[in-house]
């Protein structure tokens, strides 16, 4: 049995933040559940899914997240208890849904949970997704620590049944990926299927419908406004004449602080849970009792400003911060430290970090960006490209991937990154402004994403583009899971259909399509060499399974290889395609055995053909 | 109880997760109450990784810096990467070889900071015990033998008896026990 099946309420396990939520939604008796993965949100979809082998609970992973949640948003207008998982950007492709859901409201509890990363451990941007709150006028919970992230997943359920619209559950990285102790609850029985009854004029949003069902959810957000003020999410904790306003992790980070600190007395605490609508009465009347705030939030200034306006409607003349050079940045992840800190300097109390630590004279200590792993496919076929571009200046938009990585130098592999699907797109306006030869890359996951749409404007323009689609048979970067391109029997999962890439991009029309097997690194350089050369739109499938994948799967035998006598150390191997499995001791290059999977690229690259099997 | 501190670094790669369970289940099987902090996701792609783990009563899960109690580091640039987290007084053990660590240019930031240094080539060790992949055992059996903290060396072991699956077992236990042993004699 998932151990986030247990029945057994009251005992207490250790969860990871993502199976918190996870398990709250279980306890609330989610029966639907679609996502597209993205860190930090991919732990909740994948207990989800496991739950769903065992349960009568339907999981999906949809192409996208609009789809996932326009999938989602049917289940819960047909009355039954649905959750939809994404990562913050998810969020900006669910946006078109999710405003005009927001009008039509839903009968089931609605879940949306947006997984924001501040300091971008797994992103491209840090955007602050409370606003999406307040754009779609939806209510938003936010929780501070794992046990909370459960019992508020719950909660939001509740909620979104009472006010009739979908809820957005935000959290930040920091509670997806911490882990405690979780007390159980009792597990809802889970109504898996619901009932749609027909009237066009409450689900039909032409604009005389729309026009009425705007003025209903400003009804609702009233509704949910009367419950944000009047809501255990909302509360204030302590006393003093200093008041504190902040929600999710630094609720943790300034509670830690008063107690260290010892400022029990003089700092009480307004945490907001319940951040859309923010309560502006208990908001007003906390900081009509205070000498002076201060706003601890990561990201925007979102109740900053807010609080700032709250003030001035009752005429309060106190200092009121938060966001500024001497305080709290925008920018990035906070600590428990920096909190504590700023909180001393704001408030004039003493406060000597433990140690005044000057790393200056540390050794150096390298940088470590994530890399490709050893005998990732992504690597041949970048060596590959740029093999068969040398002579040519091209251009090389990228996505949303691990692919992404190929950027860096020796592979220099990946001159734009915008979202999910961009490279495409963005080669289309790369190749008309420029006179250079676009190259865009984008993986297999991503291409049924949002690729799809960019290729068929490339076509239908006419855009003179090689498209390079890398299929690797999984959604790697975010832990592996699977996408319409996925063979499913392999993995073992039953009542799934296989999109072929291959099908679907012959059906567009286009003329010159080739298929490579990135280990094979001569022919393949030839074939993308010729496909280069082609005018008009062509494209290149790299096929080579990922090699992570393959070894989980235990389907493939390891190979590795062994460097001999014959290496005149020319260093090509390094220098052309850097392979982590490398590694130099004696001034000599090795392949650490353990590591390589034998694709036997840098072999074939090897001018001295010193690299060979360890076995025969 | 005192909060107690650890912080866990080393390369993606490396069972830094795994290393984190066996903590934090011995603590939980002490009673102990526990957080913790993980390093999931695209960091995990070779890159620097490093989880915080703390035993007691404490609301965030993450440490201070100039806070912890130990720094037990899988690698060591990352020993040094994660330095600044050891409090003064703080105990550290990385996986490096014992004559050349710690590097000479800290070794002054660690006689002011009062830190000990402990070292022990884990990864070697465990290549040559047949388990490339256990640097993470190896390392928390080390540490184990110094007889520091809330968390026994008889208690890490029995964690790692239990969630070792079969095949492994014995394998791991005799890591733990070699380690264990390498330890004992720098007591």
């Amino acid at each position: 049995m998932h151990k986030l099946l247990n029945d057994s309420p009251g005992e207490e396990i250790m969860l990871l933040g993502n199976e918190s939520i996870a398990r709250g939604a279980i306890e609330a008796g989610v029966a639907f559940a679609t996502t597209y993965p993205g860190t930090p949100s991919s732990e909740i979809s994948l207990n989800l899914f496991q739950m769903s082998q065992e349960t009568d609970l339907y999981f999906e992973y949809s192409t996208n997240e609009k789809v996932a949640l326009e999938v989602a948003a049917a289940s819960a207008i047909a009355g039954v208890r649905t959750m939809c998982m994404m990562k913050h950007v998810g969020l900006n492709v669910a946006a078109d849904p999710l405003m005009t859901l927001a009008y039509v409201g839903i009968k089931g509890g609605l879940v949306i949970l947006t997984a924001d990363d501040p300091y971008m451990f797994s992103s491209q941007n840090e955007q602050d997704n409370r606003y999406y709150g307040k754009l779609s006028g939806l209510p938003v919970l936010e929780p501070s620590s794992v046990q909370e992230a459960k019992e508020m997943t719950k909660y939001a359920f509740e909620l979104s049944e009472k006010v009739g619209e979908p809820v957005i559950l935000r959290t930040t990285t920091r509670i997806n990926h911490s882990s405690a102790f979780v007390s159980l609850g009792d597990m809802k029985k889970r109504e898996t299927k619901g009932e749609f009854k027909r009237d066009p004029f409450k689900y039909v949003t032409v604009p005389a419908v729309a026009r009425n069902l705007h003025v209903k959810l400003l009804e609702n957000l009233d509704k949910t406004l009367a419950i944000s003020e009047d809501c255990e999410e909302n509360f204030i904790e302590g006393d003093g004449k200093f008041g504190v306003i902040c929600n999710g992790v630094s609720y943790l980070y300034v509670s830690d602080a008063i107690k260290d600190l010892d400022l029990k007395g003089k700092i009480k605490i307004l945490r907001i849970g319940l951040s859309n609508p923010l309560p502006g009465k208990m908001i007003k009347q906390f900081v009509g009792s205070c000498d002076k705030v201060l706003i601890v939030e990561e990201g925007e200034p979102f109740m900053e400003e807010a609080v700032k306006a709250f003030a001035q409607e009752e005429g309060i003349i106190i200092p009121i911060a938060g966001k500024s050079e001497q305080l709290f940045s925008r920018l990035y992840e906070y600590n428990p430290g920096l909190v504590r800190e700023k909180m001393a300097s704001f408030f004039g109390f003493d406060y000597t970090p433990a140690t005044n630590i000057d790393s200056s004279k540390f050794p150096e200590i390298p940088q470590r960006p994530p890399n490709l792993c050893s005998g990732c496919s992504h690597r041949a076929t970048f060596y590959e490209l740029q093999a068969a571009a040398r002579e040519m200046d091209i251009i090389v938009p990228t996505d949303i991937g691990c692919y992404t990585l190929g950027f860096l130098p020796p592979l220099n592999t990946g001159d734009l990154v915008i979202c999910m699907g961009a490279s495409i797109s963005s080669a289309c306006g790369f190749s008309e402004v420029t006179d250079k030869k676009v190259v865009p890359i984008i993986g297999d996951s991503t291409f049924f994403h949002s690729g799809i749409t960019g290729l068929v404007n490339a076509v239908f323009n006419n855009h003179n583009l090689t498209l390079i689609i890398l299929e690797n048979g999984i959604t790697a970067m975010t832990g592996h899971q699977p996408h319409p391109g996925v063979d499913m029997d392999e993995l073992n999962f039953k009542g799934y259909n296989r999109i072929s890439v291959e099908k679907v991009v012959r059906s567009l029309g286009i003329e010159h399509v080739t298929l490579i097997k990135p280990f094979k690194v001569k022919k393949s350089i030839e074939q993308i060499k010729e496909a280069l050369a082609f005018k008009g739109v062509s494209v290149i499938i790299s096929q080579e399974p990922c090699a992570i994948m393959l070894k989980n799967l235990k389907t493939r035998k390891l190979r590795p290889f062994k460097i001999t006598d014959k290496c005149n150390n020319t260093r090509d191997c390094i220098n052309s395609i850097a392979c982590p499995s490398f590694f130099i001791e004696d001034d000599k290059v090795n392949i650490d055995p353990t590591t390589c999977v034998g694709c036997a690229v840098c072999a074939q690259i090897c001018p001295e053909n010193a690299i060979v099997p360890l076995k025969n | 109880m005192k909060t107690v501190n650890y912080v866990l670094s080393g390369l993606g790669g490396q069972g830094i997760l795994f290393m984190t369970k066996i903590f934090a289940t011995t603590a939980l099987n002490k009673g102990y109450n526990i957080l913790g902090a993980e390093t999931h996701g695209m960091a995990q792609r070779g890159g620097s990784v490093v989880s915080h783990l703390r035993i007691g009563d404490t609301k965030s899960s993450l440490i201070r810096a100039g806070a912890a109690d130990f720094l037990i580091s899988m690698d060591e640039s990352e020993a040094y990467r994660y330095l600044p987290y050891l409090k003064k007084g703080g105990k550290l053990f990385a996986n490096a070889p014992g004559d050349a660590f710690p590097d000479k240019q800290i070794a002054g930031y660690l006689d002011r900071m009062e830190i000990e240094p402990r070292a022990m080539e884990a990864s070697r060790t465990a290549m040559e015990l047949g388990s490339p992949k256990s640097t993470n055992l190896a390392m928390i059996a080390f540490y184990s033998a110094f007889g520091m903290g809330p968390l026994s060396a008889d208690d890490l072991r029995a964690t790692v008896d239990t969630n070792s699956p079969g095949p492994f077992k014995e394998k791991n236990l005799k890591i733990f026990d070699t380690c264990y042993e390498v330890g004992r004699k720098m007591v």
